[in-house]
């Protein structure tokens, strides 16, 4: 059973970060815990660099270490956690690549300019 | 329950829905998302495709059940090139792009939207329009759902079915989102209890 407090956090995956086919996407690289790397695609709003700021939407420019958000979705073992990522998958991680966020991931909030109704 | 247009800009304005750019306008059920600029369109380099297959002595076909498209991406997205020769279904005139009968790209939207990573109430669906729909364009073929929990610009797969050449450009409001409440926030998503690259006690078992 997950301990509570680790349901859903919302947690860090150390990873590889480099230039998506659109400006809003970055390829990403996690290395799961088998060992096979793991390559997808993420809204560039879900990527850190490694100086733990959100990627730029200019940046990175090739590939980079970097940082990809996920949640905890259940622990599998001692070492094993099973996180969700922004792809929508479900992987399994050594604790090792977890870390806290460096930092908040905020959405916009922005006023509507103007309501048509 | 989908949402009205007081209870769409009511979830923007609180940050349940997450629209960036903010909308200018909302339809009585719907948000209009417009095209990013024309460097976010993007066509599949077949030819490349069909080299690589070829020198690897493979069928020229892509097994459409087996290829990982995030990393076949990577390796076969193309410009929308100037060239309007006709054995170019899609081409950049200036800045527009002209789409010809049976001709497809991808092309990013400009605003990025979805649902907040804290407990989410709303889910999205991607739509087109059926203006715009009447002259053979087709937006979203598959896939029209944003999940809870994630946000981000939209990837539309766009085609012309129709008998015209047709012209795209950035800021055309081409598709929109509906969107509705679910009926409490989402808690795990997993698959046959076992997540992608699960190290077992028998040994690797996860694929990647």
């Amino acid at each position: 059973m997950l301990p509570l407090r680790l349901d859903r956090q919302l947690i860090a995956l150390v990873c590889k970060v480099a230039p998506g086919g659109f400006s809003g996407e970055r390829i990403f690289e996690v290395k799961l815990a088998n060992g096979n790397p793991y390559r997808s695609l993420a809204p560039r709003q879900f990527c850190w660099n490694s100086s733990g700021n959100l990627v730029e939407i200019d940046e990175p420019k090739t590939e980079v270490d970097g940082m990809i958000a996920a949640r905890i979705v259940d622990f599998i073992d001692d070492d094993q956690f099973m996180v969700e990522i922004p792809d929508g998958e479900t992987i399994a991680v050594d604790k090792g690549i977890i870390k806290d966020r460096p930092t908040d991931i905020k959405p916009p909030m922005e006023s509507a300019i103007h309501v048509s109704v | 329950m989908y949402l009205s247009d007081r209870d769409l800009k009511f979830a923007v304005e609180t940050g349940q829905l997450i629209v960036s750019p903010a909308p200018e306008e909302y339809d009585t059920t719907s948000i209009d998302l417009h095209l990013d600029n024309v460097d976010q369109a993007k066509i599949w380099n077949v030819e490349a495709f069909r080299q690589k297959q070829a020198d690897a002595g493979n069928d020229s076909w892509l097994r459409v059940g087996k290829y990982k498209y995030r990393t076949f991406s990577q390796e076969f997205y193309q410009n929308v090139p100037e060239n309007s020769s006709s054995s170019n279904l899609v081409y950049r005139n200036g800045d527009r792009v002209i789409l010809r009968p049976r001709g497809f790209l991808l092309w990013q939207t400009r605003e990025a939207v979805g649902t907040p990573e804290i407990d989410p109430r709303l889910i999205c669906f991607i739509n087109g329009k059926s203006s715009s729909a009447r002259s053979g364009l087709l937006v979203h073929m598959t896939a029209p759902t944003i999940h809870a929990g994630w946000w981000g610009q939209i990837t539309l797969e766009i085609a012309n079915l129709g008998p015209f050449d047709l012209c795209l450009a950035e800021g055309d409001a081409i598709s929109q989102i509906v969107v509705a409440t679910i009926s409490s926030p989402p808690t795990k998503r997993k698959k046959e209890g076992i997540a992608i690259g699960q190290r077992t006690v028998s040994g690797n078992t996860g694929s990647n």
